[in-house]
């Protein structure tokens, strides 16, 4: 049984990601997806924040689609830090409370363009750490022609911002985050998607063996890649971290569901399920490591 | 005939939304509002960016609106200049027609705290343009602890703008654009209500007589006040500028059916009665320029 950490959905707009492309997915397409390939539950993660789609949605819209399928899907909502003014000092808890009070169980996917360590985005933070939300966040390696919270190589502002919120429960996830996964990333590659051997001394272990409340999103082709690119590293890092990380696909088109249902061979988030099922079955990873990643982790910090 | 240029509403009701949302009524309540005024029919505007309110709303949300009422209210769909990438260069004039299809008449009320002519903006107003769709803004008077688009004393960075972008046509809005009606407005008071005579060399005369793409929304306290602090060059203001003045309310919930709703009503029609302004003026300014501008 998996529960899916972070999936995309849209129920009343048919705006293509871009021209040319699809919409995103809907409930329905999701959870026939789900029922083929045993996904109980997935988070929904709002597009509030103008930064990563041109679709906008409320959170609102979210939670129509929890109240039509409240068990397959789990509402996060989503708090944009410009919220009421672009200032550094609003009460976002009122906020937040008010949609955990309506059944979201986290915040994200932070995806606005500002300094990891701007005072907005550290209210947010703030906030987030009093009311006990998670909150899942995507990281960019520059300020423009990007989305996600503006980090620097090394990502020192994020190191930052969880020594200074040590109670926030971090579900980290995207690129610029699983790159790191590796002692060698290079300045040129962080952004993308490095392959070869995982060499020691990488950002990501250093960072989760140090702070036990970040979490690693696998989702999308950045979380598979850093668990698979050296496999044997990849079963390591999985019985290591077995208590801090979470499945998930970012399947956010309808086509995108049916080829986590093909399970081709290229297709990322296929590959996660079907790596974790070959750990298993080789033994690399134990029952019990496979269940805490696939579903538990999840519903430990979920609460659900 | 009133034609409303500036209401806000949603789909959702209050018990769903925040509470600070500011308690945005529903269709049905605009509606009763409208009918109770005798107000036709009125544009409404999405806060889609994330600076005005603690409630993000989809355009999504505003056309399902729409859809209830289509004789009644008129969608404009919200852009935020940062959309997707946070980038100057992608093209929003797929987003923009997306919308136009679904029968969105404009823009707006675009309330991104950014320069006005920030690189990202201007990449919004260039496909506006070309997407032919009136633009509705809030103008901000500074970065940070408020919205709308940043500019100075003065308004410099809009002039820029009317001057880059011909064709298109703006609704100008809110305190700091229409406190430039008078020539005396200064730094501690261009932000608000400034009352009293109204001193010749006012900004927004002179911009208007300069720019013909620019267009003045006369909604909320701000329009209000701007033609009603000196009702004689307020008169003498709707004559000389009657092809470019919109009337407006700004309304968004019952609360403001003594206010809002109808004091710019008010102040026409006691112009009209007094012979103050014209027949064809109040015509015009009521819902002939809306009915043009928008392509009803």
């Amino acid at each position: 049984m998996f529960i899916d950490i972070h999936v995309h959905v849209a129920a009343i707009s048919d705006l293509p990601w871009s021209e040319g492309q699809e919409a995103p997915a809907t409930p329905e397409q999701l959870v026939a997806m789900f029922d083929e390939v045993g996904i109980e539950r997935a988070v929904m993660l709002p597009f509030v924040i103008p930064e990563c789609n041109i679709l906008t949605q409320s959170n609102e819209d979210i939670l129509m689609i929890y109240e039509k399928y409240p068990d397959r899907f789990i509402p996060f909502c989503n708090i944009d830090p410009r919220l009421s003014n672009n200032s550094t000092d609003i009460d976002l808890s009122f906020v937040i409370n008010h949609y955990k009070d309506k059944g979201c169980k986290g915040i994200g996917e932070m995806t606005a363009n500002l300094p990891f360590d701007d005072p907005r985005v550290w209210n947010l933070f703030s906030h987030a750490e009093k009311c006990q939300m998670p909150l899942t966040f995507h990281v960019a390696c520059r300020d423009g022609n990007i989305y996600g919270l503006i980090d620097d190589f090394g990502l020192p502002r994020f190191e930052k911002s969880v020594q200074q919120f040590p109670d926030l429960v971090w579900l980290a996830h995207s690129q610029s985050w699983w790159a790191f996964m590796s002692g060698d990333v290079g300045e040129d590659e962080w952004g993308g998607y490095p392959k070869g051997p995982v060499v020691e001394g990488g950002r990501v272990v250093e960072l989760m063996r140090k702070y036990p409340n970040i979490y690693g999103d696998l989702s999308a082709g950045s979380g598979f890649n850093a668990v698979s690119r050296d496999p044997e590293f990849g079963y390591w890092f999985m019985n290591e971290f077995q208590d801090q990380l979470c499945f998930g696909t970012d399947v956010c088109t309808g086509s995108g569901a049916n080829s986590v249902v093909r399970k081709t061979e290229d297709d990322a988030m296929a590959q996660l399920i079907n790596f974790m099922k070959d750990a298993l079955a080789r033994d690399k990873i134990s029952q019990e490591v496979f269940d805490k990643i696939a579903s538990k982790n999840a519903e430990r910090i979920l609460k659900l | 005939m009133f034609i409303d240029i500036h209401a806000h509403t949603t789909i959702y009701p209050r018990e769903l939304r925040p509470l600070s949302d500011k308690g945005i009524g529903t269709p049905d309540e605009l509606v009763a509002m409208y009918e109770l005024a005798g107000i036709s029919r009125g544009v409404i505007l999405p806060a889609t960016q994330p600076e005005p309110r603690a409630c993000v709303q989809s355009n999504e949300d505003i056309l399902r609106c729409a859809e209830l009422y289509p004789d009644r209210l008129i969608p404009f769909c919200g852009i935020d200049p940062r959309l997707q990438s946070n980038s100057p260069d992608l093209d929003l004039s797929f987003v923009i027609n997306h919308y136009k299809d679904k029968g969105c008449r404009g823009i707006g009320e675009i309330t991104a705290n950014l320069y006005f002519d920030d690189p990202r903006v201007w990449n919004l107003f260039r496909h506006a343009e070309k997407c032919q769709m009136p633009l509705t803004f809030h103008v901000g008077p500074r970065e940070g602890g408020v919205y709308g688009f940043i500019d100075e004393l003065g308004l410099p960075r809009l002039e820029k703008t009317l001057q880059q972008f011909p064709d298109l046509i703006l609704l100008a809005h809110s305190q700091p654009f229409w406190s430039h009606i008078s020539g005396d407005v200064n730094a501690e008071n261009w932000a608000g209500y400034p009352n009293g005579p109204v001193v010749e060399g006012g900004r927004v005369p002179e911009l208007l007589r300069r720019y013909p793409g620019l267009h003045g929304d006369l909604s909320a306290g701000s329009g209000f006040n701007a033609v009603s602090r000196d009702p004689e060059f307020g008169y003498a203001f709707l004559t000389e500028f009657q092809d470019r003045l919109l009337f407006g309310t700004d309304c968004y919930q019952m609360e403001q059916k003594d206010g809002l709703l109808v004091q710019l009503k008010g102040f026409l029609e006691d112009g009209l009665a007094e012979g103050k302004i014209s027949q064809e003026v109040f015509d015009r300014v009521t819902h002939e320029n809306a009915e043009r501008v928008l392509g009803l």
